[in-house]
């Protein structure tokens, strides 16, 4: 790494982190989410989870990017042993194939950007547009585009990615409080807090809760994915690692809750009789097709409706923009020069992607095994961080110069203990739900969301990377001693 | 609103909110406090010493 390659303070680093953690998921996942599982109990569930999930990981990723300031790959061969570059490299394998497929989601949120502006969506309706975009050429093409916008950014480095963070976080921000309170004051969107907020605290006895609340933070605030890592990085010498961890997870949950009250507000106030329909529909059904039809049904609702997809579409670049830097550091640690990194990895993510562009099954394929994929990930974080010795870690990085809050043992035994069973039961559970989908095919390698096809997909990345385990650390090593002086 | 729902929503929201702005609060008083110890550990300024 050149020695002028850092954010250039602590806001640039907190706003570029926030963007990676912000993403699509906040918008159309959570309140869904949220809403189906017992709304105000959900809610403590999740913020249980984001202190024993979320947080402690983002720590050890902060830590660890800080400690190493090489890529996940070159982080794990550096603090958990050459033996154990495959586990970091199982970490980029999955935000890399999550970044093939993102790329497709920031692109519809592009082209309902641009169909918002035009006033297409109020006049064609949104379930036409949707039916005459999805899994079409011009599919491709905004796919192409986002991946072209993420590559523009990066291509100029920490540079480009604290710029660009600068100006898209806090505007996605203010947009979210506008849409939120414009929500709020809707006739009859009491109604959609009632349904947010009421608890249901017999709920809470459902492990289901429990475990849709772990997921959600899992996916949503990006702790164990290596984007962190890759930020981290960056950073200055003496920067705080615990204090900043806590700012992003509890940012990120912020921008969830607005999105939660905005979402669920505008669903009752404008459509009251179908609002279990909608908030039962999936990701894209929500966002791409009821959302529109019921920011039609506002005043002004052209306007809002241009905001949403602006802040979708912000929110979609912004976390595609560190998918594609985690990729491109990789390749970089590994000897590739930083452009030539780049164009290889947006470019294969060009390529493969397409996939996921014109057929929903593929989307779906991949979005169902990575995204289990990263909760393996989650736990491999703490594997290397035991191998490198949590007190150790503590000591030397987190509670070093600069530590503007100081972790405890506590936090040690969150992460050696905790967050192994946590993940080991999220994927035992994840696996077992593909079974109560299709009782029958669920073992299927072949199938677009059984419990076989992630167990063969894992498969084939785990050998491939065990078996090129030695080349990869060796790639390293000599990529490092070619950066000495 | 039901006062349950009220009262979850001041919870949940005054926890998330009021935590994340505490944070950033705590972020920009240790970034001060670090700005003004770099300072006054610079020397002294003045005319500097001539050489030789």
């Amino acid at each position: 790494m050149s020695a002028q390659e850092h954010f250039s303070s602590r806001w640039g680093l907190i706003l570029a982190t926030l963007g990676m953690a912000v993403g699509t998921g906040n918008i159309w996942r959570f309140p869904r989410v949220a809403a189906t599982h017992g709304g105000g109990s959900f809610l403590v569930a999740w913020l249980v989870f984001l202190l024993l999930w979320s947080v402690p990981l983002m720590v050890v990723e902060f830590a660890f990017g800080k400690r190493a300031r090489r890529g996940v790959m070159g982080a794990f061969h550096d603090l958990a042993g050459p033996r154990w570059t495959w586990m970091g490299g199982w970490v980029a394998l999955c935000a890399t194939f999550i970044m093939f497929y993102y790329s497709v989601v920031a692109g519809w949120c592009l082209r309902y950007l641009w169909a918002s502006l035009t006033g297409e969506l109020t006049r064609r309706g949104s379930a036409e547009v949707w039916s005459g975009y999805a899994e079409s050429p011009a599919a491709v093409v905004t796919h192409v585009l986002a991946m072209a916008l993420a590559a523009a950014v990066v291509w100029f480095g920490v540079r480009g990615i604290e710029r660009v963070a600068k100006v898209l976080i806090p505007t996605l921000f203010v947009l979210v409080v506008i849409l939120a309170v414009r929500a709020v004051t809707l006739p009859g969107a009491e109604a959609g807090l009632n349904f947010l907020f009421t608890p249901d605290w017999a709920m809470l006895k459902n492990p289901e809760v429990w475990l849709q609340a772990l997921t959600q933070n899992a996916w949503d605030t990006g702790a164990g994915w290596g984007l962190i890592l890759t930020y981290a990085i960056y950073m200055r010498v003496r920067e705080d690692v615990s204090l900043n961890a806590f700012l992003i997870g509890f940012g990120n949950n912020s921008v969830s809750l607005l999105a939660g009250i905005m979402v669920l507000c505008t669903v009752f106030a404008l459509n009251p009789s179908a609002s279990q329909e909608i908030v039962g529909a999936n990701n894209e059904g929500l966002t791409f097709i009821w959302m529109p039809q019921l920011f039609a049904a506002m005043p002004a609702g052209g306007f809002f409706m241009t905001l949403f997809f602006l802040a979708l579409s912000f929110a979609a670049l912004t976390s595609q923009i560190s998918l594609l830097e985690l990729a491109t550091r990789v390749l970089i640690d590994l000897g590739v020069r930083r452009h030539l990194a780049l164009l290889l990895a947006a470019g294969t993510g060009v390529v493969f992607g397409t996939f996921s562009a014109l057929y929903m099954p593929v989307f779906r394929n991949q979005d169902w095994v990575w995204g289990v994929g990263l909760i393996l990930s989650g736990l491999f974080f703490s594997v290397a961080a035991l191998r490198f010795g949590l007190g150790r870690l503590r000591r030397e990085v987190i509670n070093a110069e600069g530590c503007d809050l100081a972790v405890g043992p506590g936090w040690s035994l969150l992460v050696g203990f905790l967050i192994p069973l946590e993940a080991i039961v999220l994927m035992i559970w994840w696996l077992y739900q593909a079974h109560g989908w299709d009782p029958q095919g669920w073992l299927d390698p072949f199938g677009s969301e059984t419990a076989g096809t992630v167990l063969a997909q894992w498969a084939l990345g785990l050998l491939g990377l065990v078996v090129l385990n030695q080349r990869l650390a060796r790639g390293l090593k000599r990529s490092c001693a070619e950066e000495m002086p | 609103m039901t006062s349950l729902a009220v009262v979850t929503m001041l919870v949940i929201c005054g926890t998330v909110w009021g935590g994340f702005a505490a944070l950033v609060v705590r972020a920009v008083r240790r970034e001060s406090a670090k700005v003004r110890d770099r300072g006054s550990r610079l020397p002294p300024s003045g005319p500097a010493p001539e050489q030789g």
